[in-house]
């Protein structure tokens, strides 16, 4: 992508992962900007396997939420995808422009209902996210969020063998994954969606454990130690432990003292313990919280974003 | 180029060519070389006579014997390393798909060399096998069966009966590597400086470093050539490379074609498909023995596999198979009323989306195929050999079925059937690799080409 043979003027460096590097990248023939994730081969196994995972998943995932892979590119012996560029992502977005990292909630409403609109697509279209965490959220300049890296990210279907428990960022994961729960569906994607909401409305990390077990505690901590009255079947799962510190659950307006009732009826829906308890995409969206967004016509329209980049989306070309 | 949606409607031909997007084009960049640069937009599916077209430049007519018959001796090792790795049938699937793939895009030609010379890297890339080793290993990682490739690569070459730890006649390039390899090893704790190439640290043990227990080797290690490649380790530098290039093959269309929900592959759909029509036991093992049949055949280069599926059930339905040779289980055979019923009531539009024309395609693939190659079918070991209402042979249910189908609309092939078509279209030429090494190859996604609407 360095040379002047490409398509793409590569920028400056936006971020390096595991496996690739990205950077920010123009169109020279329409001046539109992109990202370009350069893959890194692997000498031992090629092509690494979520560089195969994130094209052949987000080729077809095709929605306004979700990162648009646009195109390919083969050049001097490099791979490069040219994605959508946006402009932060959320975590960089709440250090920014929240309030000590917590976002005003007209905001956080518009967020969550754009992030559970792109879960519930990816669902709809049996993929499993994965791996959702603010920094894979994405926000460009007109306020719209998109769910981006997708290489953990895997088609649900008939499953060949069980999904490896080593997925979801611990702080995002689920109870049921961290209990060792290899059968996992769409419902871990929801949890994570309730940590962040939690997270968008406080600016900080919900349950920012840093191991498995001190992981569980944080969540028992907050919603109480399950046990097989609260959780049937809980003794079976693999990292169950009889001797848990025993807690009550919390009430979650201690925690997001700022949310409104509905909202905070939302999160506990998404932060369902068990996981089959746990709303799903579909039934989250149209919940009474989102109902401003929802049926704008019933109530006066006060969904107007208090946008801070008001001014720059005039200057910016679309795209 | 014309570019097939893989919407949900599945399957539209576009006979529309629009330069722009295909061919080699210098790029109209500031800089006054112009670099040669070519993109595209995945075609998963080619009518017959583009199959033809794309076969006569890249088999010779001498060739085409042997290269089927090559085809179907790669599906049975592929099969073999499949069953050994207890990967499903849907890694077999696709790797059958992209291996047919290969050769529409690149040149059938396996000289014969004697032994010596065939231990190149060259000749390494050109070995059906090891491009086929090549296509399970990607297939593998797209399928979600992930496997390391020297696992991949030792049980492939187990069955071939080739000894990993052999010396071939490639000169390692860089002295590095032959030091990394002395250390992988474990031959010895000293390990040489780069650029003391000929250190006698560097001499292998009989063990490789790739699929332990191959054993001793017979002669060839002991002629003491430490700067030489393993046989192991050239497979492997083959595979990387024919990889980087099977991905140009398939235009980065991991879907296979992309059926509406995500890469499903015909056999997935066919026990979909069954369940909702409601197939016996029986009949669905009927069904499931076509579509293994079908596996290596070109079929799924024409044609989507759900209209693949619901082709091999109509099929299926119209043979009324009941003397199928199933010991392990017992179901009650529907009466033949209860089949036409339920052949009557599929709708392939509606209820499984699939254009009629491209199920009738299939339905006269299918029929065909069984007339040629009845004898050599895996279906052919499940039925007696003779029918018994008929009393003749089984073929000759197919043939029957065939005239009954005579009518069938199938694809007219118009968008593509002059040779004046074919010759002007530029995706349908062996490829080529030095456009990417040299400049630069683009492959776009069909269903976000609107966004580049500017651009093209």
């Amino acid at each position: 992508m360095t040379g002047s043979s490409s398509q793409f003027q590569q920028l400056e460096k936006l971020g390096e992962g595991t496996y690739a590097t990205v950077y920010k990248g123009r169109n020279r023939t329409t001046g539109t900007l992109v990202a370009l994730k350069e893959i890194n081969l692997d000498s031992e196994e090629g092509t690494p396997s979520t560089a195969i995972r994130e094209i052949s998943l987000m080729k077809e995932l095709d929605h306004e939420n979700i990162v648009s892979l646009y195109d390919v590119i083969h050049t001097e012996n490099k791979l490069t995808l040219v994605f959508e560029f946006m402009d932060k992502d959320l975590k960089r977005y709440m250090e920014v422009y929240g309030n000590q990292g917590a976002l005003d909630l007209k905001l956080v409403k518009s967020f969550m209902f754009q992030l559970l609109k792109g879960i519930m697509f990816c669902h709809d279209n049996r993929v499993l996210h994965r791996d959702l965490k603010p920094q894979n959220l994405l926000i460009n300049n007109k306020g719209e969020l998109k769910l981006g890296d997708f290489g953990l990210a895997r088609a649900f279907g008939i499953p060949f063998n069980t999904f490896s428990n080593e997925v979801v960022t611990l702080w995002y994961r689920a109870p049921d994954v961290l209990l060792g729960s290899r059968a996992y569906t769409t419902s871990i994607d929801i949890w994570s969606a309730g940590c962040i909401f939690a997270e968008m409305c406080t600016g900080k990390p919900l349950f920012p454990g840093t191991a498995n077990d001190d992981q569980l505690i944080k969540i028992f901590r907050l919603m109480g130690t399950p046990n097989e009255r609260t959780w049937p079947g809980i003794s079976q799962y693999a990292n169950y432990k009889s001797n848990w510190q025993i807690f009550v659950p919390q009430d979650l307006r201690l925690i997001v003292p700022n949310l409104d009732l509905m909202g905070l009826n939302l999160l506990q829906s998404l932060l369902q313990m068990r996981p089959e308890a746990r709303i799903t995409a579909r039934q989250a969206l149209q919940h009474p919280w989102f109902h401003e967004i929802t049926q704008p016509n019933s109530m006066i329209q006060q969904h107007h974003l208090a946008d801070p980049y008001q001014q720059q989306v005039q200057q910016t070309a679309d795209y | 180029m014309s570019n097939q949606s893989r919407n949900g409607d599945g399957y539209q031909r576009n006979p529309s060519l629009s330069p722009q997007a295909d061919g080699v084009t210098p790029t109209g960049s500031a800089s006054s070389v112009p670099i040669a640069n070519i993109t595209q937009i995945a075609r998963p599916y080619f009518t017959s006579s583009e199959l033809r077209y794309l076969h006569n430049k890249s088999i010779k007519e001498s060739e085409k014997l042997h290269y089927s018959r090559t085809k179907h001796q790669v599906f049975q090792f592929c099969f073999q390393i499949i069953k050994q790795l207890k990967f499903p049938l849907r890694v077999l699937s696709t790797t059958m798909n992209y291996y047919q793939r290969w050769y529409l895009f690149n040149k059938f030609d396996i000289e014969q060399h004697d032994v010596e010379d065939k231990l190149t890297l060259a000749a390494f890339e050109k070995d059906p096998y090891v491009i086929a080793t090549t296509c399970l290993f990607l297939a593998c990682k797209n399928e979600d069966c992930i496997k390391k490739l020297k696992d991949i690569q030792a049980v492939a070459n187990k069955i071939r009966e080739i000894d990993e730890s052999k010396y071939t006649n490639e000169r390692t390039t860089s002295s590095i590597l032959a030091a990394a390899n002395a250390a992988n090893n474990n031959t010895n704790g000293s390990i040489t400086t780069a650029g003391s190439v000929n250190n006698a640290a560097v001499v292998p043990s009989s063990s490789s470093n790739i699929g332990s227990g191959i054993g001793v080797s017979s002669g060839s290690s002991s002629i003491p050539a430490p700067v030489y490649y393993t046989v192991g380790e050239l497979h492997r530098k083959a595979t990387l490379s024919l990889e980087f290039k099977l991905l140009q093959i398939i235009k980065f269309d991991f879907n296979n074609g992309g059926s509406t929900n995500l890469k499903l592959t015909t056999d997935q759909l066919l026990i979909q498909f069954c369940k909702k029509i409601n197939i016996n036991y029986k009949f669905s093992m009927f069904c499931w023995l076509v579509n293994y049949d079908l596996i290596p055949t070109s079929l799924p280069l024409t044609v989507p596999p759900h209209c693949i599926a619901l082709a091999i059930i109509i099929v299926t339905l119209n043979l009324k198979p009941f003397d199928l040779k199933i010991a392990h289980f017992k179901d009650v055979n529907d009466s033949e009323t209860e089949i036409s019923e339920k052949l009557d009531n599929i709708d392939s539009e509606i209820d499984f989306k699939c254009p009629e024309v491209l199920v009738n395609e299939a339905i006269i693939f299918i029929l065909d195929f069984y007339i040629h190659e009845y004898s050599k079918s895996l279906l052919s070991q499940y039925l007696p050999l003779i029918d018994e209402k008929s009393g003749k042979d089984q073929v000759f249910k197919f043939m029957e079925l065939k005239s009954k189908f005579n009518d069938l609309r199938i694809l007219t092939e118009k968008s593509s059937s002059t040779q004046d078509l074919l010759t002007q279209d530029h995706y349908l030429n062996i490829w080529d690799y030095s456009i990417a090494a040299k400049g630069s190859t683009r492959f776009m996604s069909a269903n976000k080409r609107r966004k580049f609407a500017k651009e093209l």
